[in-house]
């Protein structure tokens, strides 16, 4: 079973995420996190996060500044209600794919599948 | 301008209660929870616990948006109006979508072009949430 | 690792030529200015890596990126920025670049592909069919034969013309359809859970509402298929 963390301020964006991780992609959700520091603080001193599930925006920093302040390498998967930062996450080496809110139940499954 | 009663079912004037006969002319869609139950496939638990969520976070994403709107600091208002699209999709508002879409747009280029129209919206999910 | 350009104008395949100069271990086989050249040099002749622009005459880019019979990588070039989220819908694109493109981003692109490839250890193919001989399954890659035991079999995937064969450590892509080799696989072991997924049932390792978990692998239920997967666990 691989581990996630859910990094996401919106609270019912978080239930639907934790909801598809666990139902459908069958992850163990290690954490969920509300800002970009606390998730970095987490997910840096934990080598067992295997996925994390990236908003962009987030209230003290965007998705793309915490991946540049990562230093552990899980795979990651944007989930964003932006469509235009698309071209901006290909020049991220963790992000394995790009999905846009509100989630649907096959592209969720077809984006863990990339990890 | 008044909108004639025989275009509206009489569940929908019970939803729509309140509302003035303009706002039923702009909308053409309805808040439901087609997203929601295809997402739960069944589950109803996560259905309640999801609606539980929204039911409680929503007033407070609404009274942000009211404050960034006073403040009339125009990035705060498109941040605000960026995180309640979520909701206006999850409650299969694809029409009003657009309309957030658009205010958000407007407000990133220092103007507020379909504030009206998103204001409505907020009105008619506030309603929606506030029944059930 | 080998690629081919695909790009309409002169001056673009020529700048890619030169970008590729700089990455090591990087083979330009070769360069075609039109859509259709490279689909049929891709009939032959599998690719590691496509270099491809999006946008050329007469020539539906995205329809072009799914229907093409190939295994290999694509990284697409191109001038429009407006494309990249369209792009992450398809698997077989690992990365978008903007012209004018830097090497450092080339070399950066470069890597990510080079680490995709020895991920998923695909063989390429040339070849099609695949036997069954005794408990084992033939498999026709580069006119080789490759025997896989059944038991070795973890679940198949359907990819258009093209089937997924995913071992415990290897993935082979295999000129087949799901439903050619449905007939060659006994049924005791092997059940069709889905459109586009057959799986080993052997291999099951947790099973949820609407996907069983095989490996690592999330596989989808779908609701049609679901009463049989029911039935087989009943008969455990």
């Amino acid at each position: 079973m691989k581990n996630c963390v859910i990094v996401e301020d919106e609270f019912t964006a978080q239930e639907v995420a934790k909801h598809l991780a666990v139902k459908y992609g069958d992850l163990n959700i290690l954490g969920t996190f509300d800002n970009a520091e606390d998730a970095l603080k987490f997910i840096n001193k934990n080598e067992t996060v295997d996925i994390v599930f990236l908003d962009i925006h987030l209230p003290d920093m965007s998705g793309f500044s915490f991946l540049e302040n990562l230093t552990s390498t899980p795979k990651v998967v944007l989930v964003t209600s932006d469509k235009n930062l698309a071209l901006t996450a290909y020049n991220f080496d963790l992000v394995v794919d790009y999905l846009v809110k509100p989630l649907q139940k096959d592209r969720f499954i077809e984006a863990i599948n990339q990890c | 301008m008044a909108q004639e009663p025989p275009f509206i079912s009489p569940s929908e004037k019970t939803y729509l209660k309140g509302l003035v006969h303009l706002k039923i002319k702009i909308m053409s869609e309805m808040p439901n929870f087609n997203y929601i139950d295809q997402l739960a496939d069944g589950d109803e638990a996560f259905k309640s616990k999801l609606l539980q969520v929204v039911k409680n976070e929503f007033p407070l994403e609404l009274e942000q948006y009211h404050e960034a709107v006073s403040s009339s600091d125009l990035s705060k208002i498109a941040s605000v109006v960026h995180k309640l699209k979520n909701k206006i999709s999850m409650l299969g508002l694809e029409s009003s979508y657009l309309i957030a879409q658009e205010y958000e747009e407007s407000l990133k280029q220092n103007k507020t072009s379909k504030k009206e129209s998103f204001e409505e919206v907020l009105t008619l999910m506030t309603d929606f949430i506030n029944s059930f | 690792m080998n690629c081919i350009i695909v790009d309409d104008q002169d001056s673009a395949r020529l700048v890619v030529r030169q970008l590729c100069e700089g990455i090591k271990d990087l083979d330009i086989i070769e360069e075609f200015s039109s859509a259709i050249e490279a689909i049929k040099f891709l009939n032959q002749q599998s690719v590691d890596v496509i270099f491809l622009d999006i946008h050329m005459p007469g020539f539906s880019g995205f329809d072009f990126v799914q229907t093409l019979k190939s295994a290999a990588q694509i990284v697409l070039i191109t001038a429009d920025k407006d494309l990249a989220i369209e792009a992450y819908e398809y698997e077989s694109i690992s990365d978008y670049l903007v012209k004018p493109i830097t090497q450092e981003r080339f070399k950066k692109s470069m890597n990510k592909v080079k680490n995709k490839l020895h991920r998923t250890s695909m063989i390429q193919h040339g070849g099609s069919s695949s036997d069954l001989i005794g408990n084992d399954l033939y498999i026709n890659i580069d006119r080789r034969l490759t025997k896989l035991k059944f038991d070795d079999i973890l679940f198949i995937k359907a990819k258009g013309d093209y089937i997924d064969v995913k071992t415990h450590k290897e993935m082979y892509v295999v000129h087949s359809t799901l439903k050619k080799i449905k007939d060659k696989l006994p049924d005791n072991i092997f059940l069709q859970t889905h459109r586009s997924y057959i799986i080993n049932f052997t291999k099951i390792i947790d099973i949820e509402d609407n996907s069983v978990l095989i490996e690592k692998n999330v596989i989808p239920i779908s609701r049609s298929n679901r009463p049989e997967l029911i039935r087989r666990l009943n008969l455990l």
